[in-house]
């Protein structure tokens, strides 16, 4: 074995190591941007209407531009005991939650966990059967709600302190999937939308 | 020796690069602070000082033959009409037409919205309440249920349905009543699902999926207690939906039966359905129903002395429209026009074997609330401008008329608690109002329970 011959054995490790690096930052949402799903997105009229949107009410930027954004939303994940969980931000000085849009893959449980990163007292009203669920977060502080919604649709949670909702802190929960068998009606399937 | 002395500085460089590599990327993806939970959320209701938390078990003694025997309680309202019948008449005769001049508020209960709802300009509270022995149960829009003390007024507990704001509803966020029975509240939700609630805590204790979201179909009728079944009725003939009435076990919610109101090829009445009409034929059935004991058959409509009826005037242009069916889209068939046209309505008497109208009183805009009449004498009517009218059975004279604030499409009701009398009326205009009474369509919206009394 010569030195320059073990010296080149020696430079793989840290092109592995690169590797390593890189499949690291694939967590980070920017190089998810190199998928093709996304890729093919990137049209013309999207990006136009994208980078619009904050400019067409620079006050509600959030409301307007953020609420609806695919990075603004979530898919809850099934725990092995059946409930669905998630976590829901609010990040500094925007008036907004990160997600502001949680899907669950069917009705049940959902359990959230709210982070205030924000310097500011903030609350979370949520839906849930029996009657809406109130979440108090004081600022750096982390809080945690379980509700159920057992039936598909979109249902809204907001922040009731002053006027947070009405400026962006308006979320979503959708509770994906059909009704259970024994409430659908008996007739041939029918076409929708 | 000296390539093994520089392996472990090389080593050292590839690591330093790692963790700055690293740290960068933690930076650029932004990471947030994160704390341990230590908040835990409250229901709502619990920051309600209003709430007394728990009714009386009054409920437990509401069985199918005590609702049969219903006329010989007047003190208690049980069913949607009061009776099984559905005459929706009162036996009381403290307020009568001598004193009822001098009827005057006892309580009033107000309910409002809080934060987003499903068709938010339509709610309103439409509902029948229910009264057993001094407790009231009534429902609101949304998915609202409260218990409260019939002689004050006070909540004794309240229940929300989460509702979704997708729904299918045709016309509005409303419902018509809940049912009481066995020590359950019975309410069927505007999302298509039947929640029994513990009389005595609010707190549910079975649900079931009777209608499909999905589809079409929405939940808005009043449930009816017949023998040991809740008998409840859907809602969503405006989305093509195939309309039916389902029964349920009182204490489990097992479904008993379900009936078609369209019938399948090869069901009784099929030939007059042509094709595969029957799937999307409609025949919704949101108005609760009557039972004969006798017969011991229940009659139950689908849409749609003296007999004492509000009526409705109104014009509309139906012009046909072909649509193309898709599930969960409202289908009509056609499209309804009233724009521009003249309404109005009446608190009718009609002659029960003829048909024959004895009596009319004539109301600016149409009447969309249920009459009651009592052995006083009395016809009491909401009109929908908020005016709460109490007219002379016998001349159909007005005699009292008191302003309730709010459009009257709920259904009023008198019971008594001690032995004293009340009259209760929901006000709080909403529904389908561009359908009954356009020129009222700009109304305020809001939502009272306000009940009178002699002083």
């Amino acid at each position: 074995m010569t030195p320059m011959r073990s010296l080149a054995r020696r430079r793989r490790p840290s092109a592995a190591m690169l590797f390593l690096a890189f499949l690291g930052l694939t967590g980070c949402g920017y190089l998810k941007l190199l998928r093709p799903s996304v890729l093919k997105q990137l049209n013309p009229r999207v990006v136009a209407l994208v980078n619009e949107l904050p400019r067409v009410d620079h006050p509600n930027d959030a409301i307007v531009a953020r609420l609806f954004a695919q990075d603004g939303l979530s898919h809850a994940k099934m725990s092995k005991n059946g409930v669905m969980r998630d976590e829901i931000h609010v990040p500094p000085d925007q008036l907004i939650w990160e997600p502001a849009i949680v899907v669950m893959p069917r009705g049940g449980e959902l359990e959230l966990t709210f982070q205030n990163n924000d310097q500011a007292m903030h609350m979370a009203l949520m839906p849930t059967n029996g009657g809406r669920a109130l979440l108090e977060l004081p600022m750096h502080h982390a809080g945690r709600v379980r509700i159920r919604l057992d039936e598909p649709g979109l249902y809204w949670f907001g922040c009731p302190v002053a006027n947070h909702a009405g400026r962006g802190m308006l979320g979503l929960i959708l509770v994906s999937g059909e009704v259970p068998t024994e409430a659908r009606l008996d007739r041939p399937r029918q076409r929708r939308r | 020796m000296s390539t093994s002395c520089s392996r472990p500085r090389r080593t050292g460089r590839r690591t330093r690069a790692i963790a700055l590599a690293a740290v960068l990327a933690a930076a650029a993806c932004g990471h947030p602070a994160r704390y341990p939970v230590t908040e835990v959320a409250r229901t709502f209701g619990e920051l309600n000082a209003r709430l007394a938390g728990a009714a009386p078990a009054v409920a437990w003694s509401i069985t199918g033959d005590r609702l049969v025997h219903a006329r010989g309680e007047p003190q208690n309202w049980l069913t949607y009409y009061g009776t099984y019948d559905g005459q929706r008449h009162s036996a009381l005769d403290q307020i009568t037409t001598a004193n009822v001049e001098q009827l005057r508020p006892a309580w009033i209960f107000q309910a409002g919205v809080i934060g987003l709802i499903a068709n938010p300009p339509t709610y309103s509270l439409e509902a029948t309440p229910i009264v057993v022995d001094g407790v009231m149960y009534l429902s609101g829009w949304d998915g609202y249920v409260w218990a409260l003390d019939a002689a004050t007024g006070r909540m004794l507990w309240q229940y929300k349905h989460a509702i979704p704001l997708d729904g299918p509803l045709c016309c509005g966020n409303v419902n018509r009543g809940v049912a009481v029975a066995q020590g359950k509240v019975y309410v069927a939700t505007a999302n298509g699902y039947l929640v029994a609630l513990d009389a005595a805590t609010g707190k549910p204790t079975w649900t079931v999926a009777f209608a499909d979201v999905r589809s079409g179909e929405s939940a808005t009728g009043a449930p009816l207690v017949v023998k040991d079944m809740v008998i409840v009725g859907s809602s969503g003939g405006e989305y093509g939906v195939r309309g039916h009435i389902d029964a349920f076990d009182l204490a489990t919610g097992r479904r008993r039966w379900r009936r078609y109101n369209t019938p399948r090829p090869g069901e009784p009445g099929a030939e007059s359905w042509s094709g595969d009409s029957w799937a999307r034929g409609g025949g919704a059935a949101w108005v609760t129903g009557t039972y004969d004991p006798e017969l011991d058959l229940v009659f139950w409509g689908t849409e749609t002395g003296l007999l004492y009826t509000p009526v409705v005037e109104l014009c509309g242009r139906f012009s046909r429209r072909h649509t193309e069916f898709r599930e969960s889209l409202p289908h009509w068939g056609g499209e309804v026009s009233n724009h521009g046209l003249e309404s109005w309505g009446y608190v009718r008497a009609l002659e029960p074997a003829t048909g024959r109208v004895a009596r009319s009183y004539r109301t600016k805009h149409p009447m969309v609330g249920s009459l009651l009449t009592t052995a006083g004498g009395l016809v009491f009517a909401g009109e929908p401008t908020g005016e709460f009218d109490a007219l002379d059975a016998r001349t159909g004279r007005l005699l009292w008329q008191f302003q309730t604030g709010n459009g009257i499409h709920g259904s009023p009701i008198a019971y008594s608690v001690n032995g004293k009398e009340y009259v209760a009326v929901p006000s709080g205009w909403g529904g389908w109002m561009k359908g009954f009474a356009p020129e009222l369509y700009g109304a305020p919206r809001r939502s009272a329970l306000i009940v009178f009394a002699l002083p």
